[in-house]
Parts: structure tokens; sequence; C-alpha cells
């Protein structure tokens, strides 16, 4: 059906290719998924099959569409590419679905329609058609809601409807999954299955093996711009050399890898030999819960009377640092309500999380935010997380109740006042950087605070090198990666040494390097006797590197202590998770498997396995 | 639209309100009398006004409009008018005269009926209707595109503005007083707002092309803006009797 | 050789509508000399003249001649461009009103078109600005011709390799200026009895009250204050350009084909392949 069959691929103005040797194609009906961290070129694969790119770089290859083919030698005579046609036959789902709005529809069903008007469709055909495509794809109920005030999940269910709606025999998507919950990154797989049967191509880029890839028939791993495996889903989560790459793997072959002491990335050497490794090798690597199941109660060591081991009260990173005096933050009764939207032209857009008018974002939240711990406020969507989250440095300020911060109350001081106690990372790390390098960035609190000139270049250069970024330090930002770009954030915030870090969905598109780094550093301001407070969807990230679990449901407290208690309370064995909420995968591997680990880390699960 | 789109102009065409407001608008500026436009308020707008249901809304952005302006037609006008010859005051380099003071009520009159017309018809009409309306009138797709983003893209960029200033803020931004110091505030501010509306630009551009905006031929519309065959004759004969007016009146008084 | 999916060269459609272009240049120049050769008696001569009527009928009507002749030839690319600086138009317009500087900066979006994607894109920009932000406030709805003059004329500057220069740029800035305050004086005049605001009002009334008629007055207002604000809004689209990253910079034909900016050339030679690493 379609396939992209490139030798190189340099973008004009650069030196090195983007990409190097890369084969990519996907039949009708059946899907591809093109996996690699940031930087590996597979968002320049995607965009070269949807034809973006053919003129903003040189290319030498070919792209083929039903049997029809483009060679490209890289010369003046090359052909260019007819967009407005190809795309008829082959659509596009950005990294960002927001900016793939048409921008000029108030409801979802105009936005479904916007294809067909431009072709001219008659009104009554148009409205069948529209019904048709929102019922195939389960969006029906969200054809009157304006596209602005759409879930992330729901808004890229929409963006792919309205690029399906005019008969794309292609599409080729980038992360689609990228920073959506759990449930959404289920339905939405549902979604491409439709796709998928109603006899589309697909080709999905992503950072990990674990969004859409499993479902795809073909997984191409690109790392540095080259096609370095390919093979079917399980062939590749189970390959050793995936385990090398910046690709966020299969978690239970991880977790497999290291019971067989085989390691992961930098854990190369210590290949433990005896009855672990040999049970590796025996079995196929474990890919699914059951598969996982099976394994781990294989490496059980003896299948006899089990001891079990009275659980250590709650040790974890925490027992290591020394006690500090009082909390860092206090929330005192803390009620807030949004007002309520005025009107479009100078009001502000009411938030997608927000709840509707009416109920209190939060609701008379009391809390204390430890220092020298870490702290996950988890919940569903619409719960107050950020909202909680914002109170800290002012950002919001609580109609009713206190909130003190490094002794200060934060109702009679300004942001930027509080900005030296408090670094708080946004969830879009784009609309905190307005510096021209890197280095300007992180200096800019550190100069803005009085530090000299001096000062401030050292702290950056330093914070930089702890985020991985010394050797981009004279780029602009925005030439950077968006997993790069959030690290920028993260040193412009660690450089001045707040005393509390407010980390608003720090894991969203964090590659596999990114996501280690950021739980070195939390782990490291932590043990320095900072607050480290975070929101987070990824309960996975939040119960391995977290000490304390903070609940919120409809802007309550609902539960909070350290981690495995509430997960405890909240996951019990046998019943439904709340609305919302995922297990984390660790906890239902050890409820099933019936172990206490003594915390909710790969070490401890494995630990707790062995003296069972 | 102003009002976020939930107004509903009584199955009104937004043409036909348009259309209205030219030639109310139109007419003042032709017979530039203020008996007329004083009548044009009185017998049209202010009807139109409790009509429309949103007066409250309508008359406060009307008064943020007019009040600076008007007071300023005063200044001017009232105070200084060389050419007036009728002086009823006058106290060093300020004469006060008829012709000025009149010059200034026939201004003032003729303003206020030039913002409350198109003021009324912006609050009433609904943004959808009007690109559904321009559709069907086989407007450039373009053109109805450009017009109907911009309308809805202020408040997103109003709110994107906002979340940037708090960022910054939330970097250790204080913004105080002084007015180097804000305008230090806005370039910082205009920095990321302008680099990342123009990084949303070419997906939009990529996104709307595969849709089908830069397709010739005509385009058709889901939704439908309210018209009836009534409506269509009095757009026409209203713009006829507009221009037959406009001929007759410039040609009576070139003859006179 | 023809090919499904390989593009013919296309015929220029601009070529089509250029005479459209010179009648709305046409309509707006012709208006204001009318205005200014007949001014003397229609303003003393009190009521009952269409001074008023044909200031807002030639400027607004050249304005849209203008915008029916360009815009249904700008490529999607710089047609999605447009929105964009509209509503950055008004934004900042709005912002700096209520931070309190004494300027309207409400040009930026339209110089910052003019800059990336040229004259005809640069007054469409300006035109179409004053259409839409006159839905709600109607009073800059005949300003429409100064402000489509503005995008062209920062185009042109921008094609002549301004914008390569930083401190060209104000004084470019202010030379537009003056061009701008000169169309806008008759509109004030006619339309609004002298006045945009309360600012200018006062400048205008000391004009006023050394005798100068009301049409002089604030023609002089609008030299004063035009060519300030001009070369300030221009300063600051020189910042925001070379502030952009040269990826996004690059992007547009416009920039490249004239060389818009200044030295970034061998700079972007010497970069590595960051590009591909932006997208991930």
């Amino acid at each position: 059906m379609i396939s992209l069959d490139c030798a190189g691929f340099t973008y004009h103005g650069a030196v090195q290719p983007a990409l190097g040797r890369v084969r990519i194609q996907a039949a009708a009906g059946s899907a591809t998924a093109v996996v690699g961290g940031a930087g590996s070129g597979k968002t320049t694969a995607a965009r070269l099959l949807a034809g973006h790119l053919t003129g903003a770089g040189r290319l030498v290859g070919a792209l083929r569409l039903d049997g029809a083919e483009l060679r490209f030698d890289g010369g003046a005579d090359d052909p260019s590419l007819d967009f407005a046609r190809w795309s008829e036959v082959v659509g596009f789902v950005g990294q960002r679905p927001r900016a793939q709005l048409s921008g000029v529809k108030d409801t979802v069903a105009d936005e479904l329609a916007y294809a067909l008007e431009n072709r001219g469709v008659p009104r009554e055909r148009m409205v069948v058609q529209v019904r048709h495509t929102a019922e195939l794809l389960g969006i029906a109920e969200l054809l009157p809601k304006s596209p602005l005030q759409l879930s992330g999940g729901e808004l890229q269910k929409t963006v792919i409807a309205a690029s399906v709606i005019a008969g794309p025999r292609v599409l080729v998507l980038d992360e689609p999954m990228s920073g959506l919950d759990a449930e959404a990154r289920k339905s939405l797989a549902q979604l491409l299955d439709v796709l998928l049967g109603e006899g589309l191509a697909l080709v999905v880029a992503e950072q990990g093996l674990q969004g859409y890839a499993p479902r795809a028939a073909q997984v191409a791993v690109l790392d540095g711009g080259k096609l370095v495996l390919e093979g079917s889903w399980r062939e590749v989560a189970a390959s050793d050399r995936l385990a090398r790459l910046p690709v966020n793997g299969n978690p239970y072959a991880e977790l497999a890898r290291q019971a067989a002491g085989l390691g992961g990335v930098g854990a190369g050497g210590a290949r433990a030999a005896g009855p672990e490794a040999a049970a590796l090798e025996a079995a196929a690597l474990p890919l699914t819960e059951s598969e996982a199941l099976r394994f781990f109660a294989g490496l059980r060591p003896a299948a006899g009377v089990r001891v079990r081991p009275v659980r250590a009260a709650a040790p974890g990173l925490a027992g290591s640092v020394p006690a500090h005096d009082g909390p860092a933050a206090t929330l005192r009764g803390v009620t807030f309500r949004y007002p309520p939207p005025a009107s479009a032209w100078t009001g502000r857009v009411r938030r997608r999380s927000e709840p509707a008018a009416g109920r209190p974002a939060l609701d008379g939240v009391c809390l204390d935010i430890p220092r020298g711990r870490r702290t996950a406020v988890i919940g569903a969507n619409g719960a107050g997380k950020t909202t909680l989250l914002r109170h800290l440095n002012g950002l919001a300020v609580p109609q009713e109740g206190t909130v003190d911060v490094g002794g200060l109350r934060t109702a009679g001081h300004p942001v930027g006042e509080l900005a030296r106690c408090v670094g708080y990372l946004f969830q879009d790390a784009d609309s905190q950087l307005f510096q021209r390098t890197v280095q300007r960035e992180v200096e800019f609190g550190l100069r803005s605070q009085g530090a000299s000139k001096a000062e401030a270049a050292e702290r950056a250069a330093a914070a930089l090198e702890r985020c991985g970024l010394g050797a981009v330090a004279g780029e602009h930002p925005f030439e950077l990666s968006f997993s790069d770009r959030r690290l920028v954030a993260l040193a412009s915030i660690l450089a001045a040494g707040p005393d509390v870090l407010a980390l608003d969905e720090p894991t969203v598109a964090l590659d596999k390097a990114g996501l280690s780094l950021l739980a070195g550093l939390m782990r490291e301001e932590a043990a320095a006797g900072r607050a480290v407070v975070m929101v987070t969807h990824d309960l996975d990230f939040a119960v391995a590197q977290c000490d304390d679990l903070v609940l919120l449901r409809d802007g309550r407290l609902a539960d909070r202590g350290p981690v495995l208690d509430v997960v405890q309370r909240l996951f019990p064995a046998g019943e439904q998770p709340p609305e919302g909420l995922t297990a984390p995968l660790l906890w239902k591997l050890a409820e099933q498997l019936d172990l206490q680990p003594a915390a909710l880390t790969s070490e401890a699960f494995l630990a707790a396995l062995r003296s069972s | 639209m102003i009002a976020g789109g939930r107004a509903d102009a009584g199955g009104l065409n937004p043409l036909t309100l348009l259309t209205g407001a030219v030639v109310v608008v139109a007419l003042t500026l032709l017979v530039d009398a203020w008996q007329f436009s004083a009548a044009v308020l009185a017998a049209v707008l202010v009807p139109a006004l409790v009509l429309s249901g949103r007066h409250r809304r309508i008359l406060a952005a009307a008064a943020a409009i007019l009040l600076p302006t008007l007071l300023s037609i005063a200044l001017i006008n009232v105070f200084f008018y060389p050419e007036g010859r009728e002086v009823l005051l006058a106290a060093g380099p300020v004469r006060i005269t008829a012709e000025g003071t009149w010059f200034a009520v026939a201004m003032a009159f003729r303003l206020c009926v030039f913002v409350l017309a198109f003021l009324i018809f912006s609050f009433t009409v609904r943004a959808e209707h009007l690109t559904a309306a321009l559709v069907a009138r086989r407007w450039n797709p373009k053109a109805v595109y450009v017009l109907s983003a911009a309308l809805r893209l202020a408040p997103d960029i109003a709110s994107r503005a906002g979340d940037i200033s708090a960022a910054q803020q939330a970097r250790g931004l204080v913004i105080r007083g002084g007015a180097v110091s804000r305008g230090r505030a806005l370039l910082m501010l205009l920095v990321p707002l302008v680099v990342g509306l123009l990084s949303d630009v070419d997906e939009r551009a990529r996104a709307l092309e595969a849709r089908g905006l830069g397709l010739p031929g005509p385009r058709t519309s889901l939704t439908e803006a309210p018209d009836s065959p009534a409506q269509r004759r009095f757009r026409r004969s209203a713009l006829l009797l507009l221009l037959l007016f406009a001929v007759l009146w410039i040609g009576w008084r070139w003859l006179r | 050789m023809s090919h499904p999916f390989a593009a013919t060269a296309k015929t220029d459609p601009a070529g089509r509508r250029r005479w459209l272009n010179w009648l709305g240049a046409a309509l707006i120049v012709g208006t204001y000399v009318y205005l200014i050769a007949t001014q003397p008696a229609e303003v003393a001569g009190g009521f009952g003249n269409p001074a008023g009527l044909v200031t807002l009928l030639g400027f607004l009507g050249g304005a849209v001649l203008l915008l029916v002749a360009t815009l249904p030839a700008l490529p999607t690319s710089t047609v999605v461009l447009l929105p964009v600086a509209l509503a950055l138009n008004v934004v900042v317009g709005q912002i700096v009103g209520t931070v309190g500087l004494p300027l309207y900066l409400d040009s930026i979006g339209t110089v910052l078109v003019a800059v990336l994607a040229g004259p005809a894109a640069g007054a469409a920009t300006g035109a179409l600005s004053n259409i839409v932000w006159a839905l709600f406030n109607p009073t800059v709805l005949p300003f429409a011709a100064g402000a489509a003059l503005i995008g062209f004329l920062a185009g042109w500057a921008a094609r002549l390799g301004v914008f390569r220069r930083f401190y060209l740029a104000p004084i470019v800035g202010a030379v537009v200026g003056v061009f701008s305050g000169t169309i806008a004086a008759p509109i004030a005049t006619f339309v609004f009895g002298g006045t945009s605001g309360i600012g200018t009002g006062a400048i205008v009334s000391a004009f006023r009250a050394m005798g100068d008629t009301l049409l002089a007055a604030t023609t002089k207002q609008g030299l004063l204050s035009d060519p300030l604000d001009k070369a300030i809004v221009f300063a600051i689209v020189v910042f925001l350009v070379y502030a952009l990253p040269p990826r996004i910079r690059t992007r547009f034909d416009f920039v490249r084909r004239y060389r818009v900016l200044a030295g970034r050339r061998s700079e972007e030679t010497a970069r590595p392949a960051k590009t591909g690493a932006t997208q991930g």
C-alpha cells in the first residue's frame, strides 16, 4: 500500500542527515509501529510518509503509494510531490492535536464536516456521513461539544475522525497516545482497531513499545536515524538489543531481565549465573500480565511452605534522609473555585480539566508537604490535582483557607517573589521558555534573584550538566526535542535551588533516558532535604519513585500516606479499581503472586519474590 | 459572537443584520444632521437594542468605546473652533463658539449611531452563522477561513498569554510599576507567545490543506444560517433604495 | 512524464487579479486627494454633506478591493499565518491598553507577517485586522486602508533588506508612520470629528488653538504620534524575528528568497542536524 525506502534524508541547512537507511511499509488493513526515543528520526520518517517533507530537505530514496513510485536522487530534477493529491490518500495526525483543529468550527460535528464542506459535498449527504463516521469511531456523543473543551483523548479521537472522514486509505499518526491516561489509551487503541477493520493502513510513530505497538503487525525500531530492529512486536519486545536502546520497552520483560540479573541500560556486565538465568533462557521473556504471572511464579525459590516475612514499615529512601524541622508547605482548609468564563474576547478559555461551574475545584483541603520526601498527587481527570499544585507557588490563591510556603503566606506575596522558594515545572514546558539560548534560559531565574553574572553562569552550567544538557547550552531551546525542552525547564528551576519542587505531569513525553534522569534528580533533591511534589497520571512511575501519595477526588483530599499504604487501600485485592485510576503494574503482579514487597520498586518486588 | 455564541438573532440571517447596520450608518453619514442621527438613535437603535436581549453587554462595550471619544470630540470642537464666529465664552486660548458646539453635537450623535449599529450586529450574530452565510454567498474560502479563524483565535491567544505570564512569574519575574519594566515584561511575553503560535502554523497549514482548504470549486456548509425569501427581498431592496437615495441626495445638493 | 502524485508547474494566479490591486490603491489615493482638495468648505460648511460617507466608502472599499486581489493568491501556509497575526494585533493592543503604556502597538502582527511573508500578505493582514477588530470596536473600521498600507510598506522594507540591520528597522518604521499618520488624518476628521482618543484629542486641540484647520490639526497630530508608534513596533518586530528559532525563521519562502534577515546563513550550515531531533 505505502512504503518509504529511504537511503538518507537531510533537512535544509543541516549537515547531518536526520534519517539514514530506513525502510518502512504498511499494507492495507494492517498497522506498522515506528518506535524510537527522542531524536531517533521517527517523526521525520512519519512526516516523509505523510508527504510533508519533500520540500524541506534532501531525500535520496523512494516513496511508493498504490503501486506508483516517486523516486528522489537528491538532485535538482527530483519530482515534487503534489501534497493535495497525496493527502487525499494519506492522512496524518501529528503530535499536537490542538494544532490540527481547523480553528474555525464550534462543534465536533462541524469539525468533522470541514473536509467534506471543502469538497462541496451536499448538506444531506454530509449529515449522514458525519453521523456514520462518529458512530463507527465511537464519538457520537461528542458531536455537539466544542472542540476546545474536549479531554486529551477525546481531542485526539476527534482529530483522527476529522482526517479520515474524507476517505484516505493510509493514516500516519505521530505519538497519538502521548499524554493520555490509561483509559484514554485503551479507548484510542480500540478506535485504531476499527480503522484497521475498515481496511486502512496505519503507521504509528511511538516512543515506547507499550502504546499501539502490541497490536501492530510490524514494529520498526529507529535509533539515531537508522533502522536498528525490525520484526513482530514479540520479537522486538523480547530482543536483547532493545534493552540497550533509549526506548521505553516492555515492563514485564524488563522486570524479568532484572530478575535474571541481565539488566537493561547501564547494567551490562553483571550477569548472574544460577537457576534464575537458566529459567530465563528456558522460558521466553514474559510480555503480558498473564505470562509474567507464570514466569515469576516459576521463579519462586521453592514451591513448598512459604514463610511470609513481616512487612517492614515503609522504609524507602526517605528513611536515610535526616529529619527536617516542619513541613515545607502547609495548606489549611483550602477552597478554590474557578471564576465563570467571561466574554470570549476578553475572558480566559475554560481549562479542559476544570470542573463544571458550581463545584469548587478544591474543597477544604488540609495538607502538609514534608521536606526530604517525594509526594505524588494522583486522582482522576478534574479531581483538582493541578489546581492544588498551583496553590503552592501562588498562581492560585485560596478563596478560603491559607497556604504557607517557606514561611510566606501565598495570599500576600506575588508569584515572582514566591518563586524563590518554589520551583514550578509546567505541564506545557514550552510556555516556560523564552530566552534565546538554553544557557540564558537557565540563568534567567538566577539573575532575577540577584545573582551576579559569573555566579549565574556557573550555577546554570552546573544545573545543565545535572540534566544532561551540557552539550546543548548554546542552542535555541525550541530547536531541542520536546523531551529535552522539558529538561531545560527543569534545569532552570533546579539552578535556583528552591525549597519546594512542584512538577506538573513531568513524565509526559519523556523518553527512557529522560525518565531515568528525572527519577534520579527527584531522588537527589529529596535527599538534599527539599520537598518534591509531582502531579501525575503515571501511577507506575509515582509508586516507584515517590515516598508518599496524595489522592484527590472531586476536589477533596481522599487519602494520603506512604505509597504502599495508599495503594493497599486504593486497590484492594479482587476489586475493581476506582474510576479513572489503574492499579500499578507491580502491585497487580505482587497481589496475584501473593507477595508483600516492602516498596513498589522492581528491586523490592524481586527481593520479596526471592524470600517468598 | 463576541459574547461567546449563544446569542440567537431570532431567525435573522447575519447578512440581514449587517445590511440593517450598513443602511443605518450610511444614511446617517449621508444626511449628516444631528436631528436625523438622534431620530435614528431613538426610533431604530434603542428598540433594536432592547430586542437583542443583550443590551447590558452592548451598552457596556459601547460606553467603553464612546466615552473617551465623545470627551475628546467635545474637548477639540467645543473649546477650540477657530472657524466659529458666534463666540459664547472666551478665556485665554479657549473660545467656546456656537458653531463648534453644534459641530460637536452632530459628530457625537453620528458616532453613537455608528458604534451602536455595528455593536448590535456583532453582539447578536453567531460566528458559525456568519461563516455559513459567507460560504453561501460564495466568498473566497481563504477569506472565510481567515475571518472565522481570527474570531476564534483571539480568546485562545489571550489565554496562552495568561499561561506564559504565569509561567514567567513562576520563574521569578516580578513586574514593577515602571514603564521600562512593563515594556520589558511585554517583550518577554511576546517572544514565547509568537514562537508558540508560529510553530503551530506549519502543522495547521498541513492539516488544513489535507482537509481541502486549497481545493478549487464551490463549498457547502453543515451548519446553515437561518434565512428566508422575505429576508432576501429585504436585503436586496434596502441596498437598492439606499443607492437610489444616495444618488438623489447628492444630486440634489449638487444642483442647489 | 505524468504521475499521479507528482506536482506539475503551476501558473501564477496573482497576475489575473493585479488590476484589482491597482484599482484598490487608486481608490484610496483618489479618496485622499478628493478630501484634501475639497476639505475647507466641507467641514466649515456644516451639515448635509457626504464627506463622512465618501471617506468611509473610499478607504474601506479600497481596502476590500486590495483584499479581493491579494487573498486568494496567497498559499495556504501564509493564509494560516493571517488569523494568528490578526489576533496578535488585537490581543497585544488590548494588553498594551491595560498595561498603561501611552502607545497603541496594534500593528505588531501586521508587520511580523509582512516581514515573514511579504508585502501582499502584510497588506491583507492589516486590512483584515481592522475589519475583524471592528466587530468589537467599530471605530477602527475606517482605518483599514491605513493598516493595509503599513503592512504593504513593511513588506517592501523587508524585501529591500531593512530588517538585516537592527538599527534600520525603527528608522524605516518612523517613515512608514509618516505615511500611515497622513492617511489616517482625514478619517479622524471627517468620520470622527477630529479624534480617535483622549490623548490624541489633546494634541489636536493644541493645534486647533493655534488656528489650524481640523484636517491640518489631525494630520499634524498623526505625524507626531504615528512615527513614534511605528518605530517602536518595527523595533519590537525586528527583536521578535531574531528571537525566533532558525527552524521557524527559515521556513518562510519570502525570508529565504529575498534574504530578509541577516547573517544567519553561515550559522545554519554549521548547525548540526537538530531539526530532526526537534520532532522526536
